[in-house]
């Protein structure tokens, strides 16, 4: 469904990825580990359309993302939901009118029935209490679910998630975590997981990819992962000092 | 030494060049990005009918919320230009016509400057800095990704707005200016209250107030256009916030002043 064939993409001097490829199957929750400025969020923006690549091509259902028109970019978009790190909600609406923004803008269906949907999804992820609630006014945690509920609200076939657990306490990291799974389930979604949380990427992944400096070190199951002799990755997954990583 | 200091100089030349050349290929694309964004924004003029409420909703945050600041520059402003003009005229025997001085003044230049002065610092600076916070939050790329225009959903309805505000609060601040000047001319002058006014009606003429009024509508456009480039450009956390909100101000002030000259300069050459 989705798949980075040798991209490479530079800043300036700073050469991010460097010839990365891999595929993500239709279903699967993929998720990209490695340390903080490696480029993580650089391969999702990639498929998002954010970020053009220097060379290779990013893929989806074929469609080069790199080379669409800006109509088809909109309708892989519109196919997409995004989980931000910092949540992006806009300040000055409220959470309900936050998730529903999507159908409402853009003019999907009545605008009542885009509240509905939106009241569906903050019931589902446990937000009816919220529903009036400024973004300033609720937790980080909360942000993330209202970024979720805002993500899923247009039935998207992907969800890519932009560490979707940083900055929160271990209790709420679960209850994300549950909720990644479950939307997997429930929806059928395809998922690109951003983290550096070993213990959130073992146990919502079918796949993980460790990206280090600009290349992928190693790509398989989570068991694989686990049981890499791998030196790079065996030092990430178990957080050593020692080792060929750089603490930076 | 010699060939070292030689080196040495053209290194920094190099760099001098360089660094000189990177900046005006900046603002060139800046330039550019502006003009594209209020193309893109008078294409989405169409939506105009679908974002009614947010254009209200951001012509009462730059009208009515400017009216209390805008009285007061206003009623100043009138008392000193009243204060200055009415000495001199006072010289020559000729202050009972200051209410006409005062009245040209204002709808000629006054009004259309200050009252923009007025709402780039209080509006535009606010645009600039929410934009750029929105920018830096990833807000904006969330909107690209819910397939939302930002020109459509953030640049227009503020645009929209300021093109109507700017008029209104420049002929609130005409009102307001002649209050001030006429206080002073009663009370400094002793010209009364009933002189200053048929004097100052014999000082509006028609062609004035729609010129200035046409100068309010441009500085409208163009102080939306560049505080939103600014916004829509900032990189670099807080402090690119900071840069890209002090940068429109400037941008703008510099915009107002440039076409304001060549706006006057083709209706009165």
């Amino acid at each position: 469904m989705i798949k980075f064939d040798n991209v490479s993409k530079s800043f300036g001097e700073k050469h991010v990825l460097k010839n990365v490829s891999f595929e993500i199957k239709k279903g699967e929750t993929f998720s990209i580990i490695g340390q903080s400025g490696t480029g993580k969020t650089v391969a999702l923006r990639h498929i998002a359309g954010l970020f053009k690549a220097d060379s290779g091509q990013v893929l989806i259902d074929d469609v080069d993302v790199g080379k669409a028109s800006s109509s088809q970019l909109a309708e892989l978009r519109f196919r997409m939901g995004i989980l931000f790190q910092s949540g992006a909600l806009l300040n000055w609406m409220n959470v309900r009118d936050n998730v529903a923004l999507p159908l409402v803008e853009n003019r999907i269906g009545r605008k009542k029935d885009a509240y509905e949907r939106a009241d569906y999804l903050l019931n589902i992820l446990q937000l009816d209490d919220a529903r009036f609630k400024m973004p300033a006014g609720i937790s980080g945690g909360m942000k993330k679910r209202v970024a979720l509920a805002r993500a899923l609200v247009t039935n998207p076939e992907i969800i890519l998630y932009d560490e979707p657990t940083s900055g929160l306490d271990p209790v709420m990291t679960s209850m994300i975590d549950d909720l990644i799974l479950s939307t997997q389930e429930r929806f059928k979604v395809t998922s690109l997981v951003v983290t550096h949380d070993m213990k959130s990427a073992y146990s919502i992944s079918n796949k993980i990819a460790m990206l280090y400096k600009g290349h992928i070190v190693q790509c398989g199951t989570p068991d694989e992962i686990k049981n890499s002799k791998n030196e790079i990755v065996q030092q990430f997954v178990q957080g050593n000092l020692d080792g060929p990583i750089e603490a930076r | 030494m010699n060939s070292k200091f030689i080196s040495y100089v053209k290194n920094n030349f190099f760099n001098f060049s360089h660094e000189i050349g990177t900046v005006i290929l900046f603002q060139f694309k800046e330039i550019g990005y502006g003009i594209i964004l209020l193309l893109k924004s008078f294409y989405y003029f169409k939506d105009i009918p679908q974002k009614r409420h947010e254009i209200v909703k951001q012509m009462y945050n730059a009208g009515v919320k400017s009216f209390l600041v805008a009285t007061i520059v206003a009623v100043f402003t009138g008392m000193i230009l009243g204060f200055q003009f009415g000495l001199e005229m006072k010289e020559f025997g000729m202050e009972n016509r200051i209410g006409q001085l005062i009245m040209s003044a204002l709808t000629r230049e006054m009004s259309p400057f200050v009252s923009a002065i007025v709402l780039i610092s209080s509006v535009g600076s606010a645009i600039a800095a929410e934009i750029s916070t929105m920018h830096e939050s990833e807000e904006i790329d969330a909107l690209v990704m819910m397939s939302i225009s930002p020109v459509k959903f953030l640049v227009m309805p503020r645009l929209v707005a300021m093109m109507i505000v700017f008029p209104i609060i420049c002929v609130y601040f005409t009102f307001f200016g002649c209050i001030g000047a006429a206080v002073i001319s009663d009370s400094k002058l002793g010209v009364p209250y009933s002189m200053f006014f048929k004097y100052a009606v014999k000082g509006l003429h028609f062609k004035a107030t729609y010129v200035g009024l046409l100068k309010s509508f441009t500085f409208g456009i163009v102080v939306t256009a560049a505080c939103c480039t600014k916004g829509l450009n900032a990189e670099g956390g807080a402090l690119g916030v900071g840069r890209a909100t002090r940068s429109s101000v400037i941008v703008s002030f510099l915009l107002i002043l440039i076409l304001g000259f060549y706006i006057t300069s083709m209706f009165y050459s």
